[in-house]
């Protein structure tokens, strides 16, 4: 299970963050070729010790939802100490390469949000499954863009929504209390979510200085100045503490 | 001097003086009468010039617009070329010959019109011969022969006139078919000046064009009559006349709000001027003045000895407001709204009268057990000054040295002595309180937490959930309560209020026996208890003591705003401030104070914020203080402002003003027992939800559109005795113990603020088809929508704990107005934001979003089945049963969620099946 | 003669000239004669006066400017009796309306006022300037007479003027100036033998000033035409006698 949901993760990280058409809408951002970019790599680390994550009670539908044990993805921890689900970005970049094709998803499977986070390009449609043959609803919390709160019933395998502003957006649903995601609207291709090691990648990024911003749901944020050499590989290394 | 010479002395000089001097003062005159006393015209005047320079601006900025588009310059050219081809070369002698030819056209038509015009009269005079030959009972066959004659004749007139107007016609359509290239560029040309054409179209508005010269319209008296407004010393209407506009000539036009006094547009004129159309209501009404001045601004703003009602300042023109609109609790009137707020319950009613606030009930609580409740020695304190144990109270401070209060405490003891021992004897302190026990006083610490205690009271020292203006709280703060009472009293309190006072404004929560243990526990290791208070009490209740302090109770007026026992029919000891606003400045006394500015507003601020500011050695005041912030005494004081002589006759006011009545009246109660500190209602108030920041769904649920929702006779009998409606919810719906007017007030508010004139429900079950009711009970199932997933229905509940569950459908039918379920189950969201019903729907486009094999799959049709369905889950007996639906519900049984207590437990039930307040 | 004179003379020596005026302007003594006794508002005037009875020190004008501020009140008078309706309801409003609203109107009041004064003031000091010049011996003992009453005539417009604008001021002067009247004797209801005559607060000398018990919307009125009316015409009379003595008597003042 974890394996399936690590690919998925990794799936959505890769044609997520960078799948986007920019045909359409006119962004601040300018996306184009990029010739001699450079890569950002790095770590998101815990400082201390990671605490046990918990146990998530499963209390409805059991017959579809308590299949397996779900924990919490609020702080997950790897043996290395490194991060997972923590959304790095650059903040201030108005021009690199262009959104790459692809559709964003997010799936509902076994009454958990998958991947845990989205990223989705904002003026994009972020589609949103259900593959559990119940009532779902996403009911997102979020100032700079409008609230969210759509039933998904069962007939309804596909539903579709699009975000404006650049924002972490909570995602629960009403139906499964338990059940807890995160989409990240992006406003370049720039965002990525670290794996089970905490680490990241940034690619064909342009030479240049810039600030990069680790965001993690229980954490908070942290911003560290970065300098990309051309055709060369920059290495960034976040450390959060507990508050 | 001789006889001649007398005679030859010329006056000349004399006269010449004399004509010089009349000239001078003549001129004078006409200057000083004309010109000097008129300022208006020199306003209206650099009005008018601002005005026709903007729009001047306007049209130059159009023109160069125009010169700059390309599309207008090529059309320009086109035209010119097109014209110039009519003018020369073959077009235009194409164009001479049919004109001459249109010529003769016309001349032949006109003819033939002619000759027809002519017959008919002919014809018409044949007639007449005819008629009269007939009458004459002649021989009429040559008359008749005549007739056909001319009849014939006609008809080839006829003829003619058609041809020649044809061929007219035809010329006329050769000449418009060569001239329509440049006709229709013509009209492309004036389609592309239009604005610039309605800009200077707007320019020759204001001026007056003298040959080459531009003048801007001569100035006049501009003024607004209100008939009837006013009444004059005979009581007789009279008219009211504004003549404000003449020298605020902006006043009423947008764009000019960049400029300065009398020039400046209206501030946001499209809510005063809009809403208060100037020709109807003027400007005195709100602005008050002397609005029939002219001559200079001093005079027309009223600042002139002997005008009764000068201009408000700034704000206090909201004074105005209260006049004509009943309900003043709108954005633009926040100062009134507040000093009116402040001013019913901070309590000056309570040795005020003012006409309109007379009946409301009292501000202080009832003291007719006080002996049972409180510490004597506290008592004594709170006396002598209540600001030191409770900063935020609502009561004053006398300034009662050590013996006044000590005799006033004595009184008060005294008077209420037999009651207090009469209810002691039937409440006896219950075992199982215990301050000492470390959980018990933890429970408690988390019931107060969660039952919604905090919507009204503050716990903590500073705390405050529901203030009135800037520092007085509504309900008392806790901090400290055990310096003032003891578990017994306390304890009886919180589990029923009314048992104790009969007229308390707070309300049971219901609370069980061990509930209401664990919270008074808690409550008792707030502030340092009470010692034993018997010695203090002997001493008050010496006979002398008690004498004195009754007299100073009736000297002070303390059954203004307590029921003293003792004292039921005592009145007010105050001034009566009904016309308080207009009382002259010669009234005001100033004591011997030479340091505050003689104005109304100074003498009212400084009286309210030192009320015995005006106190001389002889002149004694008995006016308590109040402690209120600036800002609060300010609002005050535009209240007190608006209390005037006169009124606004009806026809001036709001046409809903009955509904503002209403709900005044209904917010008064809302206000009176802080529903606004856990609730908000109409976009106002709902303290408590501060605690539920992070899951709002958490918190007290938003009443606003209440009275579209819900059934007026549900809504009656559940204010009278609430139920719970929302199993995931801690806090608790209070019972109030409303009285039957009170109850009514509030159902009418919300009535009354959706503006619904009869909020009477009947549900016909019989008119609703069965194929709709099959279709919800199938839309609800887990085939589709799956409702019973997280809804009670009845006796039946959802899987999972309470917290996941959503109200019971099956009370519906009495609850809600079925309007109101379409509307909500067409989109929840739009009525309560962030509500935890998401939208199954989407009417904001046409895709639908509902199954299609449901009802054709029409959105709106599945909406109003749904509804169908809900209404018939609990309907009297003689209506459609309820179906059998088998739902993971049933299979897998709820675990019985904790139960507080029994009593909730049961309350819980209890509303499942009786589904009523 | 030239084309002017031409014309002229045809003018002067036309029918509707000659009608209307009788004489011509050149200084002969004859039409020196005729300006002043064929002219309706100067015949009263001699046409010829004693070289000392212009002379200004004995008479100081008094009495001219008395009758010119009599003119002078009747003139702005008539203006403000447009616009001024004595009734309670209205006197007020449109005593307010004239100083500030009309075209002129503050001019009109003022000077109203002023003449007023001034016509009070001048009356006084035109009867001591005939007590100290003796102006009153015989054979004018009458005109004396005549002029005490056009003082108290004059008095009586001062009062009866006061009340109009119908202000605090107004009301409150004349009940007080009015109270003498009820200690009249037999006349007023206060007054010693009032019970002889049935005197009593709606009937006596002071009801008859008020035109009722009190002063109130009766006596406004009444005081208007008092003001406006009968005064005015009882003044013209007795000033047309007080003038037509003086024409008949001749002018004080001793020969120089």
């Amino acid at each position: 299970m974890l394996n399936r949901i690590d690919r998925l993760a990794r799936v959505a990280v890769v044609v997520a963050a960078a799948a986007l058409v920019s045909a359409t809408s006119s962004f601040a951002y300018e996306g184009g070729a990029v010739s001699g970019g450079g890569t950002i790599k790095g770590m998101v680390k815990l400082n201390g010790t990671a605490p046990e994550p918990e146990v998530l009670d499963v209390n409805k539908d059991k017959k579809v939802c308590a299949v397996t044990e779900k924990k919490s993805n609020e702080l997950v921890v790897g043996s290395n100490g490194g991060i997972r689900y923590a959304v790095v970005s650059l903040t201030n970049i108005s021009k690199g390469k262009a959104f790459p094709e692809g559709e964003s998803v997010l799936d509902q499977e076994g009454c958990e949000y998958l991947p845990y986070v989205t990223v989705v390009a904002q003026d994009h449609e972020l589609v949103i499954k259900n593959s559990d043959g119940i009532l779902h609803n996403i009911h997102t919390y979020s100032e700079k863009n409008k609230p969210v709160n759509r039933a998904q019933p069962k007939f309804k395998k596909k539903i579709k929504e699009t975000f404006s502003e650049p924002e972490m957006i909570k995602v629960t649903c009403d139906v499964h209390g338990w059940m807890r995601g995160w989409v990240a609207v992006a406003d370049h291709p720039y965002y990525a979510v670290t794996d089970e090691n905490g680490a990241f990648e940034l690619t064909d990024v342009p030479a240049g200085d810039y600030e990069i911003k680790v965001w993690q749901e229980k954490l908070g944020e942290s911003t560290q100045k970065v300098s990309v050499p051309g055709g060369g590989e920059a290495t960034v290394t976040f450390e959060l503490a507990q508050k | 001097m001789s006889k001649a010479d007398e005679e030859k002395k010329s006056y000349a000089s004399v006269f010449l003086l004399a004509v010089a001097l009349l000239l001078v003062t003549s001129v004078w005159i006409v200057w000083d009468d004309q010109i000097s006393r008129r300022p208006w015209k020199k306003y209206q005047y650099e009005f008018s010039q601002t005005q026709i320079e903007r729009a001047k601006a306007e049209v130059s900025a159009e023109e160069e617009r125009l010169g700059a588009d390309e599309e207008y310059q090529k059309v320009l050219a086109d035209l010119e070329a097109a014209r110039d081809k009519t003018t020369s070369g073959a077009t235009a002698s194409q164009l001479s010959e049919l004109a001459s030819k249109e010529n003769k056209a016309r001349v032949a038509f006109d003819d033939a019109e002619f000759n027809l015009r002519l017959v008919k009269s002919q014809i018409e005079e044949a007639w007449y011969e005819l008629e009269h030959a007939q009458l004459a009972h002649a021989d009429t066959t040559s008359q008749r022969a005549h007739l056909d004659e001319l009849n014939a004749k006609k008809a080839e007139v006829e003829e003619e006139v058609a041809e020649t107007l044809a061929r007219l016609n035809q010329i006329l359509s050769e000449q418009d078919e060569i001239r329509s290239v440049v006709d229709s560029l013509e009209k492309k040309k004036e389609e592309l000046e239009g604005a610039k054409s309605r800009l200077e179209q707007k320019v020759d508005g204001m001026v007056i064009q003298v040959g080459p010269f531009d003048f801007p319209k001569i100035p006049k008296i501009e003024q607004v009559v209100l008939n009837e407004f006013d009444r004059n010393a005979y009581n007789q209407p009279v008219a009211r006349v504004d003549r404000c506009t003449s020298c605020h000539a902006g006043i009423n036009k947008d764009g000019f709000e960049d400029l300065p006094n009398p020039y400046k547009t209206h501030p946001d004129r499209r809510l005063y001027l809009g809403k208060h159309a100037a020709e109807k209501v003027g400007c005195t009404p709100c602005h008050q003045g002397q609005g029939a001045a002219v001559n200079s601004a001093e005079q027309a703003h009223g600042h002139v000895k002997y005008w009764l009602d000068p201009m408000y300042e700034g704000d206090n023109v909201q004074a105005s407001c209260i006049g004509c609109h009943a309900d003043v609790r709108m954005d633009a009137a926040e100062k009134i709204a507040l000093g009116e707020k402040l001013f019913e319950q901070v309590g000056c009613i309570g040795c005020h009268l003012v006409e309109g606030y007379g009946d409301l009930p009292k501000i202080g609580p009832y003291l007719g057990r006080i002996s049972a409740k409180v510490d004597a020695d506290w008592l004594v304190d709170w006396v002598k000054n209540p600001h030191e144990y409770r900063p935020r109270t609502k009561m004053p401070n006398f300034y009662f040295d050590g013996d006044e209060a000590e005799a006033i405490a004595g009184y008060l003891l005294s008077a209420s002595a037999d009651e207090s021992e009469a209810w002691l004897g039937e409440h006896d302190l219950p075992s199982g309180i215990d301050s000492g026990n470390a959980a018990l006083v933890a429970e408690g610490e988390r019931l107060v937490d969660s039952l919604g205690c905090r919507g009204c009271h503050g716990l903590a020292p500073g705390e405050s959930p529901a203030l009135l203006g800037e520092g007085k709280d509504i309900a008392p703060n806790l901090s400290n309560i055990a310096e003032k009472t003891n578990a017994r009293w306390a304890y009886h309190w919180v589990k029923d209020p009314r048992g104790y006072s009969p007229v308390a404004r707070m309300p049971s929560l219901r609370l069980s026996d061990q509930e209401a243990k664990a919270i008074v526990s808690y409550l008792m290791t707030l502030g340092e208890a009470a010692t034993d208070d018997s010695a203090t009490r002997a001493r008050l209740l010496e006979a002398d003591n008690v004498v004195i302090g009754e007299a100073l109770v009736r000297k002070y007026g303390c059954a203004g705003c307590h029921n003293v026992p003792g004292m039921e029919s005592e009145s007010r000891i105050g001034v009566e401030l009904s016309v308080f606003g207009s009382k002259p400045l010669e009234e005001l006394f100033f004591g011997n104070r030479t340091d505050i500015p003689h104005t109304w507003e100074d003498w009212t601020f400084n009286k309210i914020n030192e009320p015995r500011i005006y106190e001389t050695e002889r002149i004694e005041q008995v006016m308590p203080h109040f402690a209120l912030a600036e800002s609060d005494i300010d609002a005050i004081l535009t209240f007190l402002a608006s209390r005037q002589e006169g009124y606004v006759p009806k026809e001036y006011r709001p046409s809903d003003y009955d509904n503002e009545v209403t709900l005044v009246e209904g917010r008064r109660v809302i206000e009176r027992y802080n529903c606004v500190g856990c609730h908000v209602v109409s976009g106002r108030g709902g303290a408590i939800l501060a605690h539920y920041e992070e899951n709002p769904t958490l918190g007290p649920p938003i009443l606003t559109g209440e009275g579209a929702k819900v059934q007026a006779n549900w809504l009656y009998g559940f204010l009278q005795r609430p139920v719970p409606l929302r199993p995931w919810l801690e806090v608790r719906m209070p019972t109030f113990g409303l009285s039957d007017e009170e109850t009514a007030a509030i159902v009418n508010y919300f009535a009354a603020e959706e503006k619904i004139d009869n909020p009477y429900v009947h549900v016909d079950l019989a008119s609703l088809s069965p194929e709709y009711v099959e279709a919800g009970e199938l839309l609800a199932s887990d085939d589709y929508f799956s409702c019973w997933t997280c809804h009670q229905q009845g006796d039946r509940k959802p899987e999972g704990p309470k917290e996941g569950w959503a109200p019971d459908l099956a009370m519906a039918y009495e609850r809600l107005n079925p309007n109101w379920i379409v509307d909500w189950i067409k989109d929840p969201q739009a009525l309560m934001p962030g509500s935890r019903m998401p939208s199954f729907y989407d009417f904001t486009d046409d895709s639908p979003d509902g199954p299609d094999d449901v009802l054709g799959g029409s959105d709106l049709e599945q909406v109003k089945a749904l509804r169908d369905y809900i209404l018939t889950l609990h309907a009297p007996t003689g209506a459609v049963a309820q179906p059998a639906v088998a739902t993971d519900a049933e299979e897998s049984a709820p675990e019985p969620a904790e139960m507080p207590s029994e009593e909730t437990a049961a309350a819980d039930s209890s509303a499942a099946s009786e589904a009523q307040g | 003669m030239s084309k002017w004179e031409e014309t002229k003379r045809q003018i002067t020596e036309s029918q509707v000239w000659q009608s209307i005026f009788r004489h011509g302007y050149d200084d002969t003594p004859g039409n020196r004669v005729q300006m002043v006794s064929g002219n309706v508002w100067l015949h009263l005037h001699p046409s010829k006066v004693r070289r000392h009875a212009i002379r200004m020190r004995f008479t100081w004008c008094m009495g001219g400017i008395t009758f010119l501020m009599f003119l002078v009140t009747v003139v702005t008078g008539v203006y403000l009796m447009f616009y001024y309706r004595p009734t309670a309801e209205y006197a007020y409003a449109d005593m307010k309306y004239l100083e500030f609203d009309m075209p002129f109107g503050m001019f009109m009041r003022n000077m109203h006022r002023w003449a007023a004064h001034g016509m009070v003031i001048a009356v006084w000091l035109h009867m001591f300037r005939v007590f100290l010049t003796g102006s009153y011996k015989p054979p004018r003992e009458f005109n004396w007479v005549v002029g005490v009453i056009l003082l108290v005539l004059t008095m009586l417009l001062s009062f009866t003027g006061y009340l109009l604008p119908w202000d605090q001021l107004s009301i409150w002067a004349v009940t007080v100036g009015s109270n003498m009247a009820r200690a009249t004797p037999l006349l007023g209801y206060e007054g010693p033998f009032a019970d002889w005559t049935g005197a009593n607060p709606i009937y006596d000398a002071r009801a008859f000033l008020f035109g009722g018990g009190e002063i109130g919307p009766h006596t406004l009125l009444r005081f208007y035409i008092l003001h406006c009316i009968f005064i005015p015409l009882v003044a013209s009379l007795f000033m047309a006698v007080h003038f037509w003595r003086i024409r008949r008597d001749g002018f004080s003042g001793p020969p120089v």
